[in-house]
């Protein structure tokens, strides 16, 4: 029986992802392989106010206390959208060329769970319980162990869980909250944290053997890194500490393929005005001056940040000045790389599926863009179909 | 019911009822934490069906009730680590842990944070309440989840009122507290979430305020009324999806992370008959010969909680419950502080580079000390060991893992405690409690 792993391993098999990666990176002009960021916007991202539909009736009469004004945010090109003003970081980005506005991103038939859709917007799968298997983890599978030489392809950087999105068997990767988590007490330990074990590859012993490896690698990959050298040119918020810690792993020239950061707490039920631009400032502060520290170092071109959110939020605000769970909202990719610009159309608020808008673009195109695109390999075995890349990177020829 | 008994036999008893050393220790690990030496010779004595109706008959909880009321009388709003620290050294030291590890079942399932509710006090009254009922009736625990403080402010029961429903806790109900994804639909959440309306927080306590309650008619999961909560409370308490759903998820906690289909079958069986009481299916469980199949045994990844009070008493150590609790947050299990509103996902999420290192920074402080006094005097295990470093290894492996290493690995670790030099019986400790055997329960 073909299992989806082993349907994953031939396909990785037949086509050459070496080849094809090797190919991507020359692409790039450098020698360092490519990087892609992912930041988490746990809770459900409120679209509406983070590219806002400023001209819009609807969207003002279906939120008295909520709507954003045309005087205070930040136009954008076209549509009548425009960004939340607390974004002002990443609208110097998007006047730079650097930032992609993806909008009316979703699926079919929306959950709005935050669990399940979070786990298909993971699995890149509308069906995520048959498949246990991250986009992101199959991404670094297709990829190939040998791509990433210090054994690290991919690192989450978060205090709370693994996300489902990373997860693969064959390629365990690090969640780390900060990097002094990861030095041993007892450095006596690595030799005998490295051993290996014959057991079979699914048991929890293996499991738990593999993790003792990982911890082992980090360990004596990090021995040397200056922790403290960047955090100053980073706000100092959670997200910005998260980035900071990124940076420093970029620089120190850790080829990490992808990086998952979690911004959470946008599940903004009641009273969203003022905790929805907190959040959204700490959002655009932090990428810019990422976005900033990579141009300054000459790293810029080897990676591009993605943010995504398991749903957007509903149309109409409820009776605790908040929002409720939505469906399709919009997105960024930021980056040197990226071609900047507005993708897709102004949400329709006069064509609602259940209060919510609907969705025009799937989410797994925008992870067929980065396959094809940025990583340079097939996209259909990783995502299961064929999805249309968007234009927010160049076809690599 | 046709095919009844073939399913039960999944859950078949076991034939034999002598329990050996192995056999003895997995029973301890899953029914409580770890594999105290006495406790492991008392059920070899007594065998499998008089040890397994001890673990499962549990005295009324009345002492933890007075216990937690002196505690908090001291505790401020914002220190529910205290909470968790006074929970954990109950852990530590209770001769009925399945009480401790069913509250801990119930935390993760009714999984609610003091980060958001921000109320030590009122955290401490719903661990009291997993501790009361816990080991009872789900009915009865989902009835009083329903009214608790913390539970209130945690999904936004609070802001669910007549004429402005908050779907966010009769959404939860349905998908993660009773019948999961799939068994209802939108319609039945919002309906539902109608029918919850009136409840508020005044002090500690929660009252009712008919006021605030919406009495119109409304259809939840095929039932038409005037639905209040206690209806909502009872249709999903006594749905079939919610006996099996219960159940397996009580199987995963105390048998084997993914329990076949039969086993499933005949758990989900017996767990309803009994009226969704989980000591009747661990009683059930815990004597099956499925339960001491190969396939059962070390089938889990030990959580933080079970990996550090689990060691703690397997080698008799007197600890601190505060360092505990921080040492259990480093490894990823904040107690009284879930991650989300699911739970810990648990198994393969427990493991990863940097709670590893935890895991393995625990072990070297449980068995050589530390500043911030983790373990007090010394372990008694570490006392009773006699003889050279092989014989030393050797014996505390079989004591903490209850199982001998294979040689290789014995052989690496009596390396290690070469190399760490000092107290070779402290840094054999320090090394087995950091292997990867030890992680595994």
């Amino acid at each position: 029986m073909t299992t989806r792993r082993t349907f994953l391993k031939s396909c990785a098999a037949a086509v050459p992802a070496l080849a094809w990666s090797r190919f991507a990176i020359a692409g790039s002009g450098g020698g360092a392989p490519r990087c892609l960021v992912v930041v988490r916007l746990g809770g459900g991202n409120d679209g509406l106010n983070t590219v806002a539909p400023i001209e819009d009736d609807v969207y003002r009469r279906l939120r008295p206390s909520l709507a954003l004004t045309k005087a205070e945010s930040l136009p954008l090109s076209r549509h009548g959208l425009a960004l939340h003003p607390r974004l002002k970081g990443l609208a110097e980005h998007y006047d730079a060329g650097r930032l992609a506005v993806v909008t009316n991103v979703g699926y079919p038939r929306p959950d709005r769970s935050h669990f399940r859709s979070m786990d298909i917007w993971h699995t890149a799968s509308l069906e995520p319980e048959r498949a246990r298997i991250g986009v992101h983890g199959a991404t670094l599978a297709t990829l190939g162990r040998e791509t990433s030489a210090s054994g690290i392809p991919g690192v989450a950087l978060l205090d709370t869980e693994m996300p489902l999105g990373l997860v693969h068997p064959d390629v365990p990767v690090p969640l780390l909250a900060s990097l002094e988590q990861v030095r041993l007490d007892e450095a006596k330990l690595v030799p005998l944290l490295e051993l290996d074990r014959d057991t079979p590859a699914a048991s929890p012993l293996a499991r738990a053997v593999g993790a003792a490896h990982a911890a082992t690698r980090l360990a004596r990959r990090l021995e040397h890194v200056d922790l403290a050298a960047t955090a100053n040119a980073f706000p100092a918020t959670a997200l910005g500490k998260r980035l900071a810690t990124l940076f420093t792993l970029l620089r120190s020239g850790l080829d990490l393929r992808i990086a998952y950061v979690a911004h959470d707490g946008f599940d903004t039920h009641t009273r969203q005005k003022d905790n929805h631009a907190a959040l959204l400032l700490e959002l655009g502060d932090a990428l810019a001056a990422f976005q900033t520290a990579l141009v300054k170092d000459g790293l810029d071109r080897d990676v591009v940040t993605l943010t995504f959110s398991e749903f957007g939020r509903r149309v109409e605000e409820n009776g605790s000045k908040g929002t409720d769970h939505g469906a399709a909202a919009p997105l960024f990719v930021l980056g040197s790389a990226v071609t900047g610009g507005v993708f897709g159309e102004a949400p329709n608020l006069t064509d609602l599926e259940d209060g919510d808008v609907r969705y025009e673009t799937d989410f797994r195109q925008v992870y067929a863009t980065l396959l094809e695109r940025w990583f340079g390999v097939d996209s259909r075995p990783v995502l299961g179909g064929s999805f249309a890349p968007l234009p927010f990177l160049p076809a690599i020829v | 019911m046709l095919g009844d008994a073939t399913s039960r036999n999944a859950l078949a008893p076991r034939a034999d009822d002598a329990l050996d050393e192995h056999a003895a220790a997995h029973l301890l690990r899953r029914a409580g934490f770890g594999q105290p030496r006495v406790d492991v010779e008392r059920a070899c004595e007594r065998g499998l069906e008089a040890t397994v109706s001890t673990l499962t008959t549990l005295d009324p909880p009345c002492a933890a009730v007075r216990e937690l009321d002196a505690v908090l009388d001291t505790v401020a709003a914002g220190e529910s680590d205290a909470v968790a620290a006074w929970w954990v050294a109950r852990m530590l030291r209770s001769e009925q842990p399945l009480r401790e590890k069913l509250a801990l079942f119930w935390h993760g399932h009714f999984a609610t944070s003091d980060a958001k509710v921000q109320d030590a006090r009122l955290m401490a009254t719903q661990l009291r309440t997993f501790l009361d009922l816990g080991a009872g009736p789900f009915h009865a625990l989902l009835h009083a989840m329903t009214r608790d403080a913390a539970m209130l402010l945690w999904l936004d029961g609070e802001l669910n009122r007549k004429d402005h429903p908050n779907e966010n806790y009769a959404r939860e109900v349905f998908e993660l507290f009773t019948l999961g994804i799939g068994n209802y639909d939108e319609q039945d959440i919002r309906e539902a979430a109608r029918a919850l309306t009136g409840f508020r927080r005044a002090g500690g306590r929660t009252e009712f305020v008919r006021a605030m309650h919406d009495d119109g008619t409304k259809t939840v999961l095929g039932h038409r009324g005037a639905l209040a909560a206690d209806d909502v409370v009872t249709l999903c308490a006594k749905h079939p999806a919610t006996a099996r759903r219960l159940a397996t998820r009580l199987l995963q906690m105390f048998a084997h992370p993914s329990p076949p289909n039969a086993v499933i079958d005949a758990a989900c069986a017996v767990y309803a008959d009994a009226g969704l009481d989980p000591l009747a299916l661990l009683r059930v469980v815990l004597r099956s010969e499925w339960f001491h199949s190969p396939a059962v045994v070390r089938a889990r990844i030990a959580s933080p909680v079970e990996f550090v009070v689990g060691h703690l008493r397997s080698i008799g150590a007197r600890a601190d419950a505060s360092a505990c609790v921080r040492t259990m947050r480093d490894m990823g299990q904040w107690l009284l502080r879930p991650p989300t509103v699911k739970g810990w996902d648990g198994e393969d999420a427990w493991l990863n580079a940097a709670t590893f290192v935890a895991r393995a920074d625990c072990a070297r402080r449980i068995a050589l000390g530390d500043d911030a006094g983790l373990v007090r005097g010394t372990p008694k295990l570490a006392a009773e060991v006699p003889g050279d470093v092989p014989t030393i290894v050797e014996v505390i492996a079989m004591r903490v893992l209850g199982a001998p290493l294979p040689r290789a690995v014995g052989e690496a670790v009596v390396a290690t405690v070469a190399a760490i030099g000092g107290d070779s019986k402290a840094a054999a400790l320090g090394a087995i409690l950091a292997l990867p055997e030890a992680s595994v329960v």
